[in-house]
């Protein structure tokens, strides 16, 4: 790796200030991503500051509203292990537990998890193919090249890459809030809003700020939770990023759906959340499985598949759909 | 010969399921040197310029071989043994002919220092396009003249068996341009001779 | 955790050769003091911070039983305990682990005696060149730790239900063993070498 200094963070607002005067500066929690950007080159900071000294990051609430708050530091493993985070919402649990592998979820963070960087291997190729992410205005060689891996929804010819995080989905399905931490103070931010679309400017991939440091998650109770599950395929069956995922919650009266949350995962360059197919599918019993695929294709009639990738159109409705009657066999 | 068929316990066993087994690159002498190889990032053409200066420069370099100072390596005598195909030795010349071929090697105190200074070369490629292996191209294939082996062989009726088989699966499988054979090298020299781990 | 997102800082994250090489000749990286607490002893190092907990222990402290197989956290013959939890050392900083306890494959036996795993290892022939059995067995020892601790696995049907080292199947060993690769393909051999050391626990 590139030589770099080294630091321990005492303070929270002290590494807040830090990160926002100093544009070398990284934060490093579990590193599990950051090292290896820094290994292909794709990232360089000078300086790195250790965040995992950090007072009161790491818990995991089960709040008393029927809610949960995780903070930014507590890890992957953790969160998944954790009986109310399975009781109440099983999509979060199953999200993290898909991902990575045992090792990996021991050291990386909630925090870092939802900041990881795609897996385009054209962005993270040390040898510098065309890449607007990675380096901006050099073009996008996925748009035309093996684009296999890459986005159907939501993309731009300046970038068709696609978020990697299982647990953003579960997040965006259940309409999570993120709290941060920044220069001007303390703000929230609504999950659909976090990670952006590529549009002209995919160097960014969400709307954070030097300066900006997550300190925690907060998902709301809502009746759909406790029905959830995450299904995610992919070339291996296991510890492989998924090709497509969906994160389905549902309420129920009896098997008739009385509102659903469907977001999906491998498909765009933020979570995807099916709304149109969310709306179609109120009033539709879980057994009527004709009506369930009807209403998820409404929210295809905007897929567009590059060309290698056009299956990812068919596979991700049928996950979809297999996720959603999965959540609601636990209804 | 009563051991076959037993199941004996591996020699190894004890030593591989405790760090202990040694392998080449387990093997410590002190003041060994580390090399890093530089890849070609393109996959056919030929080397315009190699400027090494801020290489040679960087913390713990010991030196930087390129196709300019390389020592001449002579290729194996005696035509009949080497492969089939091209002899290529490394870093012999400006010509490039595979996305990885080692362009530079840089010799360094830690491995760090090494795979680092690499990436401080300045390289300009002259650009040709790549060779693409596809199926179509199976047509053009030659059969290169016999060295000390027949290439060729006949065992059965290969097209007889397809055309009388109960099922008959046609598929196109790809495999990696590469595989791995794995060589670990520590070289220790000491006044005259050389050990090689 | 925090947004590099103006032109000026995005730029300042570019690969540029010429710029960093004006650097590096200026200034080697400084080292630091680290102190480590590996299988039991503290042992002081002076490091650059860019040197990862495989190459401290390899290089440094001349523990060579934890394997480097691809250096980028995708293989786990890295894997070693920080404070008893599987982790992949290439994908850790030396300099980050001083209030650590580190336990590598060296660290396992007890006054001679081998862990039930490596002695069961050795029983069912989990191995044949033996390079990623290091990891393998650090990550097993680790996992039944987790399944002992009621972890659940993405294996786990009903993840809402507690979970037991009883409930450690095949299908579970696997799904929580996918982190270490075996090109020997022993899997079959080391995934009964672990379920006979959960039986045993």
């Amino acid at each position: 790796m590139h030589p770099f200094a080294l630091s321990k963070a005492q303070d929270l607002a002290k590494a807040v200030a830090a990160h926002a005067t100093d544009g070398q500066l990284a934060f490093i929690a579990g590193g599990t991503d950051l090292l290896g950007l820094m290994k292909d080159r794709a990232a360089l900071p000078e300086r790195l500051l250790d965040i995992n000294g950090l007072p009161d990051m790491a818990r995991i609430e089960a709040l008393p509203d029927g809610g949960l708050r995780v903070g930014a530091l507590a890890r992957m493993s953790d969160v998944a292990a954790d009986l109310e985070v399975r009781l109440r919402f099983p999509v979060i649990a199953e999200s993290l537990l898909f991902a990575a592998s045992g090792q990996l979820r021991n050291m990386a963070t909630i925090g870092g998890n939802i900041m990881q960087r795609t897996r385009c291997a054209y962005f993270r190729d040390e040898d510098d193919p065309p890449c607007n992410k990675r380096r901006p205005g050099s073009g996008c060689a996925a748009r035309h090249g093996l684009n296999r891996n890459h986005a159907i929804f939501g993309w731009s010819d300046a970038c068709v890459a696609t978020h990697p995080s299982d647990l953003a989905v579960a997040l965006a399905a259940l309409d999570a809030v993120v709290i941060v931490l920044g220069p001007r103070g303390r703000r929230l931010i609504e999950f659909a809003d976090f990670h952006r679309l590529p549009g002209s400017e995919p160097e960014r991939d969400n709307v954070l700020e030097r300066g900006d440091l997550i300190v925690a998650i907060e998902v709301s109770p809502r009746p759909e939770g406790r029905a959830s599950h995450y299904l995610k395929v992919r070339d291996r069956q296991s510890y492989e990023f998924a090709l497509a995922s969906a994160a389905a919650a549902v309420a129920t009266d009896g098997r008739r759906i009385r509102s659903a949350r469907l977001a999906l995962g491998g498909v765009a360059h933020k979570p995807w959340r099916l709304a149109v197919a969310e709306s179609a599918l109120c009033g539709t019993s879980l057994d009527d499985s004709d009506a369930l695929k009807s209403a998820i294709a409404k929210s295809f009639v905007d897929a567009r598949p590059l060309e290698h990738n056009g299956f990812k159109v068919e596979l991700a409705q049928r996950v979809a759909l297999r996720a959603l009657q999965t959540a609601g066999a636990r209804a | 010969m009563n051991a076959v068929g037993q199941p004996i316990l591996r020699v190894d066993g004890r030593r591989k399921v405790t760090g202990g087994a040694r392998y080449t690159a387990d093997i410590s002498v002190p003041g060994t040197a580390h090399a890093a190889i530089v890849p070609s990032s393109i996959a056919n053409g030929r080397i315009v310029s190699i400027d090494t200066t801020a290489a040679e420069q960087a913390p713990g370099v010991l030196t930087v071989l390129t196709h300019h100072n390389m020592p001449r390596m002579n290729p194996a005598p005696w035509s009949h043994l080497r492969p089939q195909g091209q002899t290529y030795l490394p870093l012999q010349d400006d010509k490039i002919h595979y996305a990885g071929q080692p362009v530079a090697l840089v010799v360094a105190e830690t491995l760090d220092q090494a795979a680092y200074a690499g990436t401080l070369i300045d390289i300009e490629y002259e650009v040709d396009r790549p060779a693409v292996f596809r199926q179509e191209m199976a047509s053009e294939a030659i059969e290169p003249p016999q060295r000390m082996w027949p290439l060729s062989s006949s065992v059965g009726d290969a097209n007889r068996a397809i055309a009388e088989a109960a099922v008959v699966i046609e598929r196109t499988y790809t495999m990696p341009d590469r595989h791995h054979n794995p060589m670990g090298r520590t070289r220790r020299w000491r006044s005259g001779t050389t050990t090689a781990h | 955790m925090g947004g590099p997102s103006s032109r000026e800082s995005d730029a300042s994250f570019k690969a540029n050769a010429a710029d960093a090489a004006t650097k590096a000749v200026q200034r080697a990286p400084e080292k630091l003091s680290v102190s480590l607490t590996v299988n039991g002893q503290i042992r002081a190092l002076t490091i650059e911070p860019r040197m990862t907990l495989l190459d401290a222990l390899r290089e440094e402290l001349a523990l060579t039983g934890t394997k480097k197989g691809c250096d980028r956290g995708e293989c786990g013959a890295c894997t070693v305990h920080v404070d008893g939890r599987r982790a992949l050392s290439c994908m850790t900083l030396a300099a980050m682990q001083e209030d650590k306890k580190i336990t590598t494959i060296e660290g396992l036996e007890r006054d001679g005696a081998l862990h039930p795993l490596q002695a069961a290892f050795i029983e069912r022939d989990g191995f044949q060149c033996g390079f990623c059995t290091s990891g393998q067995i650090m990550s097993g020892v680790a996992m039944l730790e987790e399944a002992n601790a009621g972890w659940p696995s993405a294996a786990t049907a009903d993840v809402t239900k507690p979970f037991g080292l009883s409930d450690l199947s095949n299908t579970e060993i696997r799904e929580r063993m996918s982190g270490n690769l075996c090109r020997c393909a022993c899997y079959p051999n080391i995934v009964e070498a672990v379920a006979d050391a959960a039986g045993r626990s």
